[in-house]
């Protein structure tokens, strides 16, 4: 699994890189956007993955929660990057007016 | 007041004037009053950690290294009560000199949640919600480039979105790598941890992380180039608030970073580096500025060569240097902002701040003039001003741990800041006044006088800023206080 999101995160980083590299804006928007996939995921696997646990559980050992941390942390960087996607494709909108 | 309840009360009094704002249709009316009533209550907080204290709040009572804390200490408190200044000051000439156009767009609302982001920033004792608040002090600061009208200014924004953008990105993948390390991300927490297990692993990748995304920032030469292109293209009134509030933000993130949560040994990860990218940034930054024909483009390459003051400062680290680089941010802050608003005030008097059209100033209004000296004077480093101050602590540091190397940029980009601010002078305030002059509002000249009067105090009580520096400079470099102050008594470290 985490060899899988590793790779995944280094698809997204290379390819974002190379469309925000592009020139054009909307080359420079999906390259932010992919790059902000990446960050997303590498947060998420730098707090360990762990499969099929809830994050949290009553009454449960400690080893069997996934760590509610990252996710809320994911959470807010979505938020986030979703308000400035919706900021950037108006102001591209507006420019190529 | 207790300190806990000024310190949600300086959080809350931007979103509330943000939100009055908008509700009255842009009227700037109550940013500049919660702006004052942020600042006077800054002023206050400054008074109460002037011995050291630092105080905590924790937000819906959570235990520290869980919940989200707020934290002032000298130095956080310090940075508040000067932005503040610079806000009040920006938003009266915003008011004076801005066209409608500005109001329209609800500028006055984006003010007020830029000072938010600010004041989030400075108070906050987590990384991610650094992270949060630098988030709500771009977009703030993107809304207003976009207002500015012009295809070279939309160019302009499109660079600085971009560029800014990746910076947090940088910044959001360092955070996470930070948790999944050590497992926290609260200041107090984390340099605990970096204390305890002193494995450069912990630290290294995350740190060149977070180095990237407040080098960009904070415009460290190699990453800086973004700037000199976007500032000036807003007017005086804005750049103002930019470069008094944006750069230094990143700066201030630098110094309480690196400066005191990863700090292990004496020393924190890639200070080498900085050292050396601050002296790059130092001469080009000044060059730059030689090389320009616009006021607001040699204060705008000025901005950049400061920078590398302060980031010098952190990177001798020691109890005086540190001490030197707070006192610099408080003086640049004041005086790069002053500066930005004169210029505002020459364009106003003049038509243009284009070092080839515009000249005699001098005589057309002395005051202007006389507006201008204080702070270029200060940004030069000549002796009664606050900007001497911070240069000859910055210099005693360099030559007491034997640094010739910073000693000698130090002396040597002072001098280069003379010429291009006597290239400014000679070009716009002395020979013949050409064309039409009008006379600038009597509540701008007041109101730059009131920042050069802030200069020449800070100059003239020296000691008494200094001592405050020195107290915040402590407070970084040993934070035991705070630390006790955000996890409470039980967790002391070795040293």
């Amino acid at each position: 699994m985490e060899l899988f999101i590793a790779i995944t995160i280094g698809i997204l980083v290379a390819g974002g890189v190379y469309r925000l590299l592009g020139g054009t804006k909307v080359d420079a928007i999906i390259g932010l956007i992919m790059l902000s996939q990446a960050a997303n995921l590498i947060i998420l696997a730098a707090g360990g993955l762990k499969h099929n646990a809830a994050a949290l559980l009553d009454g449960s050992p400690i080893s069997e929660y996934a760590d509610p941390l990252p996710q809320a942390l994911v959470l807010t960087a979505i938020v986030i990057g979703f308000g400035i996607l919706a900021f950037l494709i108006t102001l591209l909108i507006r420019s190529s007016k | 007041m207790t300190p806990e309840l000024l310190i949600v009360a300086s959080l809350l009094l931007p979103a509330i004037g943000a939100v009055l704002s908008l509700a009255c249709r842009g009227n700037p009316w109550p940013v500049m009053l919660a702006a004052v009533v942020a600042l006077a209550l800054a002023v206050v907080l400054t008074i109460k950690t002037s011995g050291g204290e630092v105080y905590a709040v924790h937000a819906g009572g959570w235990a520290a290294p869980y919940g989200v804390v707020l934290v002032v200490d000298g130095f956080s408190a310090l940075m508040l009560a000067v932005c503040q200044l610079i806000l009040v000051a920006a938003v009266v000439f915003s008011m004076t000199t801005l066209p409608a156009h500005y109001k329209r767009r609800h500028l006055f609302p984006l003010l007020s949640t830029l000072s938010l982001g600010a004041s989030g920033a400075f108070l906050t004792g987590d990384l991610f919600n650094l992270y949060v608040w630098f988030e709500v002090l771009l977009l703030s600061s993107f809304a207003i480039m976009a207002i500015v009208p012009g295809k070279e200014a939309r160019a302009a924004t499109w660079r600085y979105v971009v560029i800014n953008l990746v910076a947090s990105l940088l910044f959001l993948v360092a955070a996470g790598l930070v948790y999944g390390k050590t497992g926290t991300l609260n200041f107090a927490d984390l340099h605990v941890s970096f204390q305890e297990n002193r494995s450069s692993f912990l630290i290294n990748s995350s740190a060149a992380l977070l180095f990237g995304a407040f080098g960009i920032k904070a415009a460290l030469v190699p990453l800086a180039f973004w700037l000199p292109k976007s500032y000036p293209q807003l007017p005086p009134a804005l750049s103002a608030l930019f470069a008094a509030l944006l750069t230094k933000i990143g700066l201030y993130a630098l110094f309480r970073v690196f400066g005191m949560v990863m700090v292990v040994d004496g020393s924190f990860p890639h200070q080498e580096v900085l050292f050396w990218l601050a002296i790059l940034t130092m001469v080009a930054g000044v060059l730059g500025a030689v090389a320009q024909n616009d006021m607001r483009r040699i204060l705008s390459f000025h901005i950049i060569s400061q920078v590398g003051y302060m980031a010098l400062a952190l990177a001798l680290f020691s109890p005086l240097a540190m001490a030197a680089g707070i006192f610099y941010l408080v003086h640049h802050i004041v005086v790069k902002g002053n500066l930005f608003l004169v210029t505002g005030l020459v364009e106003q008097h003049a038509g243009s701040s284009d070092l080839e059209k515009v000249s005699g100033v001098v005589r057309s209004s002395p005051w202007i003039a006389a507006l201008f000296a204080i702070p270029a004077l200060s940004l030069a480093g000549v002796p009664p001003l606050s900007g001497f101050f911070a240069k000859f602590a910055l210099l005693k540091s360099g030559l007491e741990m034997q640094d010739w190397v910073a000693a000698s940029a130090i002396v040597a980009v002072g001098l280069l800041t003379i010429f291009s601010m006597l290239k400014i002078w000679r070009a716009v305030f002395w020979g013949e006044p050409s064309g039409e002059r009008k006379a600038p509002a009597q509540i701008n000249l007041l109101t730059s006088a009131v920042l050069g009067v802030v200069t020449i105090s800070i100059g003239i009580a020296c000691g008494q800023f200094f001592a405050l520096a020195q107290t915040a400079a402590e407070g970084l470099m040993n934070p035991a206080a705070y630390i006790e102050a955000v996890l409470g008594t039980s967790h002391s470290v070795q040293p």
